[in-house]
């Protein structure tokens, strides 16, 4: 048989042949389990890494949870809702799967969650969109990362607290659904503050070149400069600011950051001075962290990032839920995380039962001179923290 | 159609700019002759062609075709109303049986009809009748299986003329069609257009004066985008003038 | 073997094949859901093909029709009350005006401007969508999309919620659109179809308007694609922006490659082989898209078929082998 030949049936034999006996073992279903939703693929593949380290580390340190170790399944959501949400079916529907923790897009969890709670199953989610806990809530999501209000809240007030002469604001907001979500909580905020806002401009998702913008803001003569756009948006953006030399001209704030992950990829000359919202930090001395930072150490040895210690938690409450449950069902489980009190990487935290939101901290940081670093993660100190989310009828979860 | 003329033209011009390709030319075409348009490199026979056959639109005058004006009328409508061509450069279905080739000719004929996507091609007798027919005459037959592009070189000009054919239509302009040919083969495109001839007006772009000579009804001889000279093949082979074109050119 | 499959009748030979794997596909796979997103996705690239394998036309906004299915049919059920049978054929009729629109101002060019200006309409269909968030929730896409009763004149005829059950309508209407795809490319339509291709100078010659002929293929080919985007939203109850995004024109296109140009039975290899491979793949390589892109590149230099074209070899090879056995 010529190379030609081979060639050509090995490829067609692999794809058929091959490929029940695959498929049969990479769905083999496990006892009482915890599914992660984890972009593994795609372009979200370096959070997935990070967030799946975190979700396994939980389950690997719980001890036995109704009498059997708590085992772990992945599910990679290969940085693509559709694919996610038919996974998440199919997880459901042939291996009875009920726990479920992650996601790291918010159409993604939005979606996952509609499924999850069809199936009368748990999620909790560390996506950021207003309407996993708002207008799209429902009795088995629930969400970890503080979204939209206390991110400006806890950010926008302190600072300008820190800076009273700081009258003008200029913002730099993607033009979608969250961004808008920031821009609106700002805009309230600078009112309310005294502070007037001389400018924004609005750039598109796919955006990369954010020349035009930082000139228009230059042009406004800002006191600080507001970025509310995120990921590698958000890196790009400051590092062309930081080489326009705005940092000399105005203060930079950045209210949602992903934390460490992205501060390593920017590095101390760029974050100096800058600063930074964040959902947590791995120097701060809440007894919970101690021990996260410690074991996440020994058994990785990295410093815990934000989409590990989200993800850590987020699975450590479901497996917590689940004991003091006592019994592994969905809406008893759920039933038990409501009003829920326990010691997380921020310190105290609760789960709200109204709108399933945990109340925690969400930090301000400002970044360090690269003389004052003291290791390679010492990129940032805590200027404040607290707690800010919408209370009473500014809550707009109507669970049924 | 006046005075049996099949195809006139009225001070047709083509022009690139300012190159005149064709420059006034008054073509008259018989019904039922066999009409030969010859001259030099350059004289512009392909360029009245283009005209003629719906590939360019002329600068100036226009073409009439059984009396109805066409000079505007794009390449696929002109089978409609009955002017077939064959391509100077073998264009056939390379792909394609020789069969379906000449059925798709014969379906041509149908235009927009044939944009009914819930029937069968089977249904269409009528076009595998006349392809069949078609084949028979070009003495194809025994290759009505095998892909156009595997037919040998003759072949493939003899199918050209075929495919023309399958429009039924009622003039057949033919662009070089001995292109390329052997001696062996020529004899046979030879007897197929004057048999066409008989119940076709045929017109052709040739440069084998042989053929020319030997079945045309009336040449027209074309220098520098104009006519020269028209008339019956001995009438033209006797003209001082067209001895001159050719041996200017030649010179 | 082949000769079988490519037996006359549009119901005999490879749609005797087709009607067999759909039987056996949720039985070979894992779970209905997977067999279903499986056939929606064969049944975009078996449109795809009609446009490329069979029209010679490479299309890169496949997606937006797609996608317009999709958010067509949420929509209609969402706001306008639509059933399940209305909401499909909204969508149908949705995908085939916008695909002879798009058709109608594409193939005025040839070539590569051809394929820019599919990819241009494709991304302005995007934008769209992503601007019009009150109505397709945008980047966070259209939930709560239902999935309702199958009825016929008010009659209820079935629950769709299981995933069995889903299944048996998308083989159904996958079948329905397999039949017709052979009746297409028999037709005197689809012969034409492939005349154009072939040579399109010649095709005009013999007295076909090649625009008309190329804007009826688009219509189809919106049409299909579009219901398939309806079947993928109804199928996990939620429109994703990325159904109308470029990434699905490309899904679209690798599938329909893949999968072999040349006979339609390539649209089921190549949509399975993408999305099973993306399952399979995922699970033990993050990277596994480089696998992806490596078959497309070795599919498109040595296996000019496709899988499909790959499979009939080996068939064909396997068969000969075996009379060659048989011979005394």
């Amino acid at each position: 048989m010529n190379r030609r030949s081979f060639l050509k049936g090995g490829l067609a034999a692999t794809s058929l042949l091959a490929a029940p006996a695959f498929l049969k073992q990479a769905y083999a279903a496990a006892p009482v389990t915890i599914y992660g939703l984890k972009s593994m693929s795609g372009a979200f593949a370096s959070y997935g890494r990070f967030a799946e380290m975190g979700s396994k580390l939980a389950v690997q340190d719980f001890g036995p949870l109704l009498g059997a170790k708590p085992a772990y399944a992945t599910i990679d959501t290969e940085s693509n809702a559709g694919k996610a949400v038919r996974k998440v079916q199919e997880a459901v529907q042939q291996q009875g799967a009920v726990f479920f923790d992650g996601c790291t897009l918010s159409s993604t969890a939005l979606a996952v969650g509609k499924e999850v709670a069809k199936a009368g199953g748990v999620f909790v989610t560390p996506a950021g969109a207003d309407e996993i806990t708002g207008t799209d809530c429902n009795r088995s999501t629930f969400r970890w990362t503080v979204p939209t209000y206390g991110a400006i809240h806890e950010t926008v007030r302190p600072l300008a607290k820190l800076m009273p002469k700081a009258k003008r604001w200029y913002t730099i907001t993607p033009q979608y659904v969250f961004g808008e979500a920031l821009l609106s909580a700002a805009k309230d905020l600078f009112k309310e503050l005294g502070v007037e806002h001389v400018g924004n401009s609005y750039h598109s998702m796919q955006e990369q070149e954010f020349s035009g913008y930082l000139t228009n803001a230059m042009a406004a003569q800002p006191d600080v400069l507001l970025i509310l756009n995120f990921g590698g948006q958000a890196s790009n953006c400051l590092r062309q600011a930081v080489n326009f030399g705005l940092k000399k001209q105005m203060t930079i704030l950045m209210a949602w950051t992903a934390g460490l992950d992205q501060f390593q990829s920017l590095g101390p000359d760029i974050l100096e001075g800058v600063y930074m919202g964040a959902q947590y930090w791995h120097q701060v001395q809440s007894p919970m962290n101690i021990e996260l930072v410690k074991r996440v150490k020994e058994v990785y040895g990295i410093s815990p990032n934000y989409p590990l210690a989200a993800d850590y938690i987020g699975t450590k409450v479901i497996l917590e839920a689940i004991k003091k449950a006592g019994v592994a069902k969905g809406p008893a489980v759920a039933k038990a995380m409501e009003g829920m009190v326990y010691d997380g990487p921020t310190g105290k935290e609760t789960i709200r039962a109204v709108d399933h939101q945990v109340i925690k901290d969400y930090y301000l940081l400002k970044g360090k001179a690269k003389s004052a670093m003291k290791d390679p993660d010492d990129l940032a100190t805590v200027v404040s923290a607290g707690q800010s989310f919408p209370q009473g009828d500014k809550i707009l979860c109507k669970m049924a | 159609m006046t005075d049996g003329y099949i195809l006139e033209t009225q001070a047709l011009a083509l022009a690139y700019g300012g190159f005149r390709a064709v420059d006034g030319v008054d073509l008259k075409v018989r019904e039922g002759t066999i009409h030969s348009v010859i001259g030099p490199n350059g004289a512009g026979k392909t360029s009245l062609f283009h005209c003629l056959t719906g590939g360019r639109r002329p600068t100036e005058g226009s073409i009439l075709f059984a009396g109805e004006d066409i000079t505007r009328r794009p390449a696929h409508r002109r089978i409609g109303i009955g002017m077939a061509r064959s391509f100077q450069v073998t264009s056939l279905f390379q792909n394609l049986s020789v069969r379906e080739n000449l059925r798709l000719a014969a379906q041509g004929r149908d235009g927009d009809r044939a944009l009914t996507f819930w029937r069968s091609v089977a249904e269409g007798k009528a076009h595998l009748a006349l392809a069949d027919e078609v084949m028979e005459r070009l003495n194809l037959t025994a290759r009505a299986g095998v892909a156009a592009g595997d037919l040998s070189h003759g072949q493939q000009r003899v199918l050209e003329v075929g495919m023309a054919l399958c429009g039924r239509p009622k003039m057949l302009l033919l662009d070089e069609p001995t292109s390329g040919m052997g001696i062996d083969d020529i004899p046979v495109m030879t007897g197929l257009i004057s048999e066409l001839g008989r119940d076709h007006t045929v017109m052709l772009i040739e440069h084998n004066m042989g053929i020319v000579m030997s079945i045309s009804h009336t040449i027209t001889v074309m220098s520098r985008g104009q006519i020269l000279v028209e008339g019956k093949p001995d009438e033209v082979c006797a003209d001082a003038r067209v001895r001159a074109a050719y041996l200017g050119e030649a010179a | 073997m082949t000769a079988f499959l490519k037996s006359k009748g549009i119901f005999g030979g490879m749609t005797l094949a087709v009607a067999a794997i759909l039987v056996l596909l949720p039985l070979l796979l894992p779970s209905a859901t997977l067999a279903s997103e499986i056939l929606i996705f064969a049944m975009a690239a078996l449109a795809c093909n009609l446009l490329l394998g069979y029209g010679g036309l490479l299309s890169f906004g496949q997606g937006l029709f797609f996608g317009a299915g999709s958010y067509l049919a949420s929509l209609a059920m969402i706001h306008g009350g639509f059933g399940l049978i209305p909401a499909l054929l909204a969508a149908a009729v949705a995908g085939a005006v916008l695909a002879t629109c798009v058709g109608w101002l594409s193939i005025r060019r040839a070539g590569i401007y051809f394929v820019m200006l599919t990819l241009a309409f494709s991304q302005m269909g995007y934008f769209l969508a992503y601007t019009l968030s009150k109505w397709t929730g945008g980047d966070n896409g259209l939930l709560d999309v239902p999935r309702p009763d199958l009825s016929l004149f008010g009659i209820r005829i079935a629950d769709l919620s299981s995933a069995g059950a889903y299944y048996t309508l998308v083989a159904v209407l996958f079948f329905a659109v397999f039949v017709g795809a052979r009746r297409v490319i028999d037709s005197p339509f689809g012969s034409t179809l492939v005349a154009i291709r072939e040579n399109e100078t010649r095709a005009a010659a013999i007295g076909f308007d090649t625009r008309h002929f190329k804007m009826l293929a688009f219509t189809l080919s919106g049409a299909v694609t579009a219901l398939a985007g309806a079947l993928y939203a109804m199928l996990i109850n939620y429109v994703p922006l990325d159904n109308i995004a470029m990434s699905m024109s490309e899904n679209i296109v690798i599938m329909t490659i893949i999968g072999g140009t040349g006979s339609l039975l390539g649209s089921l290899l190549g949509a399975g082989a993408l999305v099973t491979l993306g399952d399979i793949l995922s699970a033990m390589w993050p990277r596994w898209q480089m696998l992806l892109g490596l078959a497309l590149i070795l599919i498109v230099m040595f296996l000019r078929g496709g899988l499909w074209g790959g499979v009939e070899h080996a068939l064909d090879r396997f068969l000969k082998i075996r009379e060659k056995g048989n011979a005394p």
